[in-house]
């Protein structure tokens, strides 16, 4: 039956399916918060939030703490997921990094507090 | 050659001296005039090359490679202290043409024709960009409702001490006020975006854990507006939050567009307090 192509199944929604699956991955745009709080006077901490999970969270942690010169750790958050933890006011560094490692672009950061 | 002797100031300088010079100088400044006509693009020619003293940039590149345009030509290497004669002249001929980037003779036309008040239909050699300068310049100073610019003028906040770890924002009922915000939604994002706690007291007066001031407060404010105040199509400030099926919307009254908006969300580590203290109880 399928020498005839008349009589062929052909399912129009084949290739479309495939599509609107990477679609979803891709049309949810997660942006990459970077917050600061305040410890004890001085003191500060950075959290890293919404990195997604492709990416080895430790690996990054430990290229993090070497360039910055700092302490870190990953912490596992009910609503957020994993977050990274960064003493001292690390903001801009993190971004910088981020962008030259090709993890995201300009426009998926986004900076808060002063 | 009236006009031209109205644009220079050199002869109001010079009518400081005493009488008998000035006959003589009057007979001079005319040829000097005329010089004028042919040194300046001559000069430049010389200090840059060719081809770019005129053409589509003017003088805006021509001489020290920079904008003349922004009052960047003056003061540098020119008319410091004292000079001489002709070079003085000629800076301060420069000088007065710096307003726009445009070769200096057609500039002195349009300035005549402008004050004869003619018609543009007349005078078919007008450009572009010079039409469109003139349009909002008279726009800026009869209509400066219509022009794209809204500056919208807000109270600085008083930021005040309370305290040996606590700041107070004073003004704050008048600032929510001003933008049509509740003074909840504005406070929950100060505290997103600080990471603290703080309250509202009776009076409108905003309390908050930590020691801020108004260089810190100040551009966060700036980031409120710019995200849930002003319209993204018509840049407007006369807008107002409107919540429908669990969503925000910021609706503008000058343009009537609705535009989505996030809602406020607090970041992981006011969490992570909690779960300290908890960990603590546990022992």
């Amino acid at each position: 039956m399928t020498d005839i192509k008349n009589l062929e199944t052909y399912d129009p929604f084949e290739d479309v399916q495939e599509e609107t699956e990477t679609k979803t991955k891709t049309s949810v745009f997660k942006p990459i918060h970077l917050r600061v709080k305040t410890r004890r006077g001085r003191k500060k901490i950075t959290t890293i939030e919404n990195l997604s999970s492709e990416f080895d969270l430790k690996m990054l942690l430990k290229e993090m703490r070497k360039k910055f010169c700092c302490s870190g750790s990953i912490v596992n958050d009910e609503r957020l997921g994993e977050v990274i933890q960064l003493t001292g006011d690390q903001r801009e560094p993190v971004a910088e990094f981020l962008v030259e490692e090709e993890i995201t672009t300009k426009r998926g950061i986004k900076i808060h507090g002063n | 050659m009236s006009e031209f002797e109205l644009d220079l100031p050199k002869k109001k300088k010079r009518k400081k001296k005493p009488v008998k010079k000035e006959q003589k100088k009057s007979e001079t400044n005319e040829e000097e005039e005329n010089e004028f006509k042919f040194e300046l693009p001559k000069k430049k020619k010389k200090g840059r090359g060719r081809g770019r003293g005129r053409g589509k940039r003017g003088r805006g590149r021509g001489k020290r490679g920079r904008g003349r345009g922004r009052g960047r030509g003056r003061g540098r290497g020119r008319g410091r202290g004292k000079t001489k004669g002709k070079e003085k002249a000629k800076d301060l001929n420069s000088e007065n043409l710096n307003q726009t980037e445009e070769p200096e003779i057609e500039y002195k036309v349009l300035k005549s024709e402008f004050e004869q008040g003619l018609k543009i239909e007349e005078n078919p050699d007008y450009e572009y960009q010079e039409l469109l300068t003139r349009f909002y310049k008279t726009l800026k100073e009869r209509n400066p409702e219509l022009t794209g610019e809204n500056k919208f003028i807000m109270k600085h906040p008083k930021v005040i001490k309370g305290g040996s770890k606590k700041t107070v924002i004073a003004n704050a009922q008048e600032l929510c006020h001003a933008m049509r915000r509740r003074p909840d939604h504005v406070l929950s994002y100060f505290l997103a975006e600080l990471m603290t706690t703080g309250s509202i007291d009776s009076d409108g007066v905003m309390i908050i854990k930590g020691v801020y001031r108004e260089k810190h407060i100040v551009p966060i404010l700036k980031r409120y507006i710019q995200t849930y105040v002003a319209c993204q199509v018509c840049n407007s400030v006369m807008t107002s939050l409107i919540k429908d099926n669990r969503l925000f919307f910021v609706k503008c009254e000058h343009c009537d567009s609705k535009t989505t908006v996030q809602g406020i969300k607090s970041g992981a580590a006011t969490n992570l307090l909690r779960r300290k203290q908890k960990f603590q109880n546990k022992k």
